[in-house]
Order: structure tokens, then sequence, then C-alpha cells
């Protein structure tokens, strides 16, 4: 990934801590102080094509209080990530010097740095309501936990318009990194909760559903703010899960009955309580919803189950858990959510994750004891919508195409923009399928994408939660009857072969698609040997 | 000299203008590095701050131009 990063003031010393957190980044500096014309200059280094984000660090005192500095940095960055949709821009919010001259009478001096800061930051926010692409970096996650106290240098301010000390540089570089994994669609997926001493205080089994810590006072609230943590990151469209050794009746009385539980069954994806070791069940939790443990985060008051998970399963990422309760609702927030669980924006389809994947657990109980495939699906009652080229579904089609590895024919990413650029051209036609049955809407599980003009599937995806219910079959099907109603006499698809999608190799062979050949070079994806096996089918 | 001390710097600055750790020593001077330039100059001061926990005043940073003035003025400290 390459970065460009503009300021107008001098930000060299993050240069060696953003290639310490992300080696891989690859991370270029502009003049400091030159901050506009980056943006609107389309010869500057911001427009070549291979700049992957912007960012723009922005300091109060310099940017406010500058005349039309403010709003026409604000014009510029709109105009930029207008221009480049295919770049992310990451801004940070502004804050003013509080401490002025005017004393008190500076917040309500017309036109005043106060009110210059409220109205560059609503603008920027406002703008990243309104375009993919803006994703704001609070100036209160750079200075609020530190203190200016500490971070304001007026040293190196002098001696080379450094503003802040280093602490500030670090928790810069730690951010940024953070955005950017959200970005790139790294963040994990399940948290992983132990209860006794994580999830409440006490021991269940010891003192009783009546005896554990958890209110609304004194060491008991802290467990309850923490559970509400939890529960504000579930609902981001992370997953739960507890990991317990328990009686499991004892465990589902709390969660039905406790007064003060704010995690609720329905919050819960998959549940292990019982006396298995905790690396069994997170194995086996990590088979059941079907993601890789390099998905899974793991909380637990107990140093010794700690270490067994990080010895045994060591993709699962196992954090310290603080030992003082008072301390773990901030832990949390900073040192889980942030560290593990980086978020840009949170789309319609995160928050009905946990229901989606219990309404798959259900579907699976169902299918265990039926033998007959036909019937099975037909007690499912599934109700398939397909859509072609609706531009409200953009954002999700293009995020399929990003995290979809397993029944993913052509293994061809799209970032917003393409998608967006394909449905507005005839050339293409964009498929989508929405899967509903009697346990759940689902939503959109599934993409092609249609080149009438290269008579080319080019994309054909489907989530893996609908894997094995014949919506691909529909899905293609659809595919077909789209071509035929355009004149296409014919249609290929190239089979890009991955680590992780070899199942999928027989499915167009299976619907009277032949091979015709092999491709030169695939679509890469590094995981596989990205070669590829060219299939058609006659329409006529 | 405080051996450990003039390792810790020696480190530093190493780290900081990103040259080989065992091409500074007690004599290296910011004329011996290249990447010892103005900017580069400010972030060994920093890193110092930083590492050492302490405020340095904008008049001394110009004197702190070699391995040894540093270290010099961390024992004196």
């Amino acid at each position: 990934m390459k970065l460009l990063v503009l300021s107008n003031v001098n930000v060299s010393p993050l240069r060696e801590r953003l290639s310490g957190y992300q080696p891989g980044h690859n991370v270029d500096f502009g003049d400091y102080g030159d901050i506009v014309r980056p943006l609107v200059d389309p010869s500057s280094a911001a427009y070549t094509d291979d700049v992957d984000a912007v960012v723009l660090l922005l300091d109060g005192p310099e940017l406010l209080g500058a005349g039309d500095l403010a709003r026409e940095v604000l014009a510029a960055i709109e105009r930029f990530v207008t221009a480049r949709r295919d770049v992310l821009l990451v801004a940070t919010t502004v804050r003013a010097d509080a401490e002025s001259s005017l004393t008190y009478a500076a917040a309500t001096q017309p036109g005043g740095q106060l009110a210059e800061e409220l109205a560059f930051n609503l603008g920027l926010v406002e703008l990243a309501h309104q375009t993919p692409n803006v994703a704001v970096l609070d100036a209160g996650l750079l200075f609020d936990r530190l203190g200016l106290e500490r971070l304001v240098s007026p040293t190196f301010w002098y001696a080379g318009r450094i503003r802040y000390a280093t602490p500030w540089f670090d928790e810069c570089a730690r951010h940024l990194t953070g955005l950017l994994a959200a970005y790139l669609n790294q963040a994990r997926k399940v948290l992983v909760c132990d209860l006794d001493g994580t999830l409440w205080g006490g021991i269940l089994g010891e003192d009783g559903p009546g005896g554990i810590l958890l209110g609304e006072d004194g060491a008991g609230k802290c467990y309850r703010d923490l559970q509400r943590e939890i529960v504000t990151l579930q609902n981001s469209g992370v997953l739960l899960a507890v990991a317990s050794k328990n009686e499991p009746a004892e465990v589902e009385r709390v969660f039905a009955d406790h007064p003060m539980m704010l995690v609720r069954p329905d919050h819960v994806a998959a549940w292990r309580v019982g006396w298995d070791d905790k690396a069994t069940s997170i194995a086996s939790l990590a088979a059941e919803l079907s993601l890789g443990l390099d998905s899974f985060v793991f909380l637990d008051d107990n140093p010794v189950e700690r270490m067994l998970i990080a010895e045994a399963l060591p993709e699962v990422a196992v954090p310290d858990v603080p030992t003082r309760p008072e301390l773990l609702p901030g832990w949390f927030v900073r040192d889980v959510a942030f560290a593990y669980f980086p978020k840009l924006r949170i789309l319609e389809s995160d928050r009905g994750k946990t229901d989606q994947y219990r309404a798959q657990r259900e579907r699976a109980h169902v299918q265990a004891s039926e033998f007959d495939l036909a019937s099975f699906l037909e007690r499912l009652d599934i109700r398939l919508t397909f859509a072609v080229d609706d531009e409200l579904l953009t954002e999700r089609t293009a995020q399929m195409t990003q995290k979809t590895n397993q029944f993913n024919l052509t293994v061809r990413r799209f970032a917003p923009h393409e998608i967006a650029d394909m449905i507005s051209d005839d050339r293409y036609a964009v498929v989508t399928v929405r899967y509903e049955d009697r346990f759940g809407d689902e939503g959109v599980v599934g993409v092609a994408i249609l080149d009438t003009q290269g008579a080319e599937v080019t994309a054909f995806l489907l989530s893996c939660r609908v894997i094995g219910r014949n919506v691909e079959v529909a899905l293609l099907d659809e595919v077909e009857r789209l071509a035929t109603a355009r004149g296409l006499p014919a249609l290929t698809c190239t089979y890009v072969r991955t680590e992780r999608n070899g199942f999928v190799s027989a499915f167009l062979a299976e619907h009277d698609w032949h091979t015709s050949g092999a491709s030169g070079e695939g679509a890469g994806e590094g995981s596989g040997d990205g070669s590829g096996m060219i299939f058609r089918k006659d329409l006529a | 000299m405080n051996d450990q001390l003039v390792d810790r710097v020696a480190d530093i600055v190493s780290r900081e203008l990103r040259v080989p750790r065992d091409s500074i020593d007690l004599s290296t001077t910011s004329a011996d590095v290249e990447n010892w330039d103005s900017l580069g100059h400010l972030q060994v001061c920093m890193a110092i701050e930083g590492e050492f926990g302490l405020t340095l005043e904008l008049d001394l940073l110009p004197e702190l131009d070699s391995v040894e003035a540093i270290v010099r003025h961390l024992d004196a400290g």
C-alpha cells in the first residue's frame, strides 16, 4: 500500500514509526505546509496512479485563524475525493488552541478559532458521511489520552515546526495503522469471551448466580460497563462467542435471568460451555462459524488459559487482560476494539451478522436430521431475489468481491468505485442475489458480473453461508438468461484456482460448461498458482 | 565516559538516522553521517528526550551535534 502524508506542520518523525508498524507500506511525505495544492493540482504526487491513500494531518492552530485557509482545505479535500474515488483520504479533525490571550472571549468572538474549528470539523464529518473514500481520524484519539501537557513541545516547534513530542507520533502511527487495516479488511471477526472473572466478577460455580459481581455499584459496575462495550462491538458486526468451563445450565440461567447482564443470549453467535479444554473449544468454534483461527480474539482473565491458547493456537490473538476490574472497560476499547476490530464505517449488513450466523446453525441442525437434500431445501422455504445494476448495492457488492474466498470462480476484487462504474455502464450487468428463508434474511449473498461486450462472466461468487443450497445454480441460470436476452451466442468464464476455492473447480463443468483452454496468467491472488482455466458455454 | 550511555546514544542515532549501528561510536559527529542533517538532528534530539524522559532546551540543540556531546549532556544532567 502506498501512502502520501500531507501536513501543515512538520511530521517527519512519523516516517520511521509507520514503517515500523507496517513494513509493507510505502510512505511518502509532502513538503510541510503544502496541503491545498497537492489535493487540487492533477500533476501533483497525490494524483499519481500508484497512490492508495492520502493522509492529511492537520494542525489546528496553524489551520484556524488563517483567513480562508480552513475553508479552502475543506473544499480541496472534497475536490480530491471526488476526482480520486479509488484513493482513500484520511483527514484528522482539528483542535483550536483554547488558550488564547483573548481569554474567555475567544469562544464568543464571531469568526473566532472555536467557531472555525466546529465549522471545519462538521464539514469534514458530513463529507465523510456522503463519501465512502473519506475516513476521519478524530483529533481526540491523538490527544486526549496522553494530554497536551505531555505532548506539546515548544523546543521542537521553534527548532523545526514539529508541534508534538514523540508519544504523539507513536499514537498517530498506531491509529493510522489500525485505520488502514480496517480499510484493507484485515480486522478480526470473532471475540471469544471467558465468563468467570472476565464477563463478571467471581466464580459462578462457587458464588452462585446471585453471588457473581455484576451490577451498577462498585466492582460490579466495571464488569457491566465492559459488557456494554462488548455489546457495542457486537452491534458493529463482530461475532461474539462464549468459551467457559462451567455447568451449561447455570450459565444459561445467568444469561436468561440475571437482571444486570447486558450481554444476552441473542448477542452470542456460538457457545462452548462445558469441560473441554479451551483450545479444543476455540478450534471447534472456528469450524462451526466457518472462519479461520486468524479471525479470532480470545479474552480470559486466567493467564494459564491465555498461555494455553497462545501456544496451541498461535493464530488466535490473546491480549493480556488487566487484573484490576476498574481498568477493564477502558482497556477493552483501546487494546481490544481498536487493536483487533478496527472499522471505518458500519454497513447495514454488519448489524445483522450474528442473526445470520445463528440462523445458519439452525439450518445446519435441520440439515443433520435430513437425508434428502431436495426436501431439506424445500423445508427451508428459500426465496431468492435477483437485482441487476442496483446502485444501492454498490458497497455490499464490492465488499463481497473483496472478502469472498471460497466460492469465488474468478477471484477478481473490485473497489466500490469500480462496481459503480460497471453499474452505470451498459456494457456490464452487475447481478446480485438476495437470500431469505424461514430462519431469516441473509441479504445479498451472491454476485455475478457479466461483460456483454467480451461475452464473459468476469465475477461469480457466493457467500459461504449459503453454499450447498443451489443458490449458485440459480445465479448461474440468471446470468445465462441475461446473456441470452442480450443476444450473446456463448459465454466464457475463467476459473482461477487458489488455495481456498478448489472445491468449486467442478461447478461449471457440472452445469454444461466446457473447458476451452488455459489462460496464461490469472488474476493472481498470490495464494494459489494463479493460473486460469477458461470455461465456455454455447447458449443457442 | 559511561560506556552504557554511549551505547544507548549510539543505538538511538543509528536507529533515527537509519545508518548501520557499527558505523556509530563515541567519535561520530553530525559531519560524519549524511542523514544527520537538520531534520535528522531534530529526530535524534526528540528521541533522546523520549528515551531519557527529559526536556531539551532550544538553545542547547545546536550543541548536541555529536555522540560525545549528547553523552556529556546526559551525564551532566
